[in-house]
């Protein structure tokens, strides 16, 4: 395989910057499996966590593997033109889309009048489990928005970049956007 | 009349122009329940901004280095025949699988890993380990109190004794990505014991090696199940 690295560029903040992951991926796409170790040893739990976000958690590890198997079949088709990080996390959003469609689970057509509630035992939730109680609500969240948010306010990912991930508009993106954060913000409200 | 609560997210991201935003701020001027909300979502976003990642709940990493050495669908395993005539046999993974478990009842393997197996560290609905159900031929009585840890030595060193006898029916390439597993193996093996070293009780720690050791078994036991037909 014959990869040429460029400069990377971070999602989150459009820099240009030289990355450890430039040189493993150029190894690793020669075939060595040492350096896809260490690219898989930095970058899994992020994988992880988005699968976890985006499928189900009791999918999560089996689908993690899967991404890393994927790509390292696809590692001739990294360009070098975003960063490592970037790349690994369309192949990760792709590979959860089609197992979503193969699992039949069904996409819901958004309505903006549509109400949704997330039930949640009422009453303050205490700091300490916030985190938890963030986790549980984002899995509640109908799938379209779901997905959405977890791209766009967990992972950093712009509007523009979902928007081709998922085959829609901006404007839909960000209507799903602003339904989940009002989803979240009933759900967490004592 | 424009309802400002469905514009908050725009105005939150910097997705708005300057008049909408100087609109949408005299009508926060004017509005609590409206700041209230917007600094709602703004915790929001910025909790979803500081989650921690989540990890697997075991190493992935030897079934990774599995499958993409086992070039994941289909795996051409070429190997010399007795006439020095070469042939490829092509296996698919679910065969190779079979032809593990089939292999599993023979010698000492099979009793490391249902003493692994036994030994727990598989909570959380993650079976990494299958251990078929023993035929009476073949299955080396071991006592509950035997050392799990000689028992896969035992067991690696059957397997590898085995290979060695049908080595030389293996074409080098083979042997070569053979080797490669088992070196990729052996360093998550080698890392998950010293680990271990500093914090024994770990069922995590306990649980990647267990998977280590069982990758390293499963793959020699295709190569030699190979190295013998």
């Amino acid at each position: 395989m014959n990869v040429s690295i460029a400069l990377a560029m971070t999602p989150e903040d459009g820099s240009r910057a030289a990355h450890p992951d430039l040189e493993d991926v150029r190894l690793a796409a020669g075939g060595d499996v040492a350096a896809f170790e260490r690219l898989y040893r930095r970058h899994v739990d992020r994988v992880h966590s988005l699968v976890s976000r985006m499928l189900e958690p009791d999918l999560a590890d089996e689908v993690t593997q899967d991404v890393f198997v994927r790509a390292w079949g696809k590692l001739d088709t990294f360009r070098g033109d975003s960063a490592f990080a970037t790349w690994l996390h369309r192949v990760t959003v792709n590979l959860v889309l089609g197992r979503r469609k193969k699992l039949g689970i069904r996409r819901e057509r958004y309505h903006p009048d549509s109400q949704v509630v997330l039930d949640r035992t009422s009453g303050a939730v205490p700091r300490a489990d916030m985190g938890a109680e963030f986790e549980a609500g984002i899995r509640r969240l109908p799938e379209r928005a779901r997905e959405v948010f977890v791209l766009h306010d967990v992972e950093g990912f712009k509007h523009r970049e979902i928007a081709e991930m998922l085959g829609v508009t901006t404007g839909t993106t960000k209507a799903q956007l602003h339904r989940a954060r009002m989803l979240m913000r009933q759900y967490l409200s004592p | 009349m424009i309802d400002w609560t469905e514009r908050l997210s725009d105005y939150l991201d910097g997705d708005m122009s300057g008049e909408e935003r100087s609109r949408l701020e005299a009508a926060l001027g004017a509005d609590a329940e409206l700041r209230r909300v917007l600094e709602d979502i703004r915790e929001v976003k910025q909790t979803a901004g500081s989650l921690p990642p989540s990890s697997p709940r075991s190493d992935l990493w030897p079934g990774i280095a599995l499958r993409i050495e086992a070039g994941e669908e289909r795996t051409l395993l070429p190997i010399r025949g007795a006439g020095h005539e070469r042939r490829r046999i092509s296996f698919t993974l679910p065969q190779l699988a079979a032809a593990a478990v089939a292999l599993m009842v023979l010698g000492s393997t099979s009793v490391w890993m249902a003493m692994s197996a036994r030994a727990g560290g598989h909570e959380g609905g993650s079976p990494t380990i299958a251990v078929a159900p023993a035929p009476e031929a073949g299955f080396v009585s071991v006592s509950p109190e035997a050392d799990p840890d000689l028992s896969y030595e035992t067991a690696i060193r059957d397997l590898e004794a085995q290979l060695e006898i049908g080595r030389d029916r293996l074409d080098p390439g083979t042997v070569e990505a053979l080797e490669r597993s088992l070196a990729t193996i052996d360093r998550a093996i080698d890392r998950a014991e010293e680990a271990l070293v500093a914090d024994p009780a770990s069922v995590y720690l306990n649980r990647h090696l267990a998977e280590a050791r069982t990758g390293k078994i499963r793959v020699l036991q295709q190569a030699a199940l190979v190295a013998s037909s």
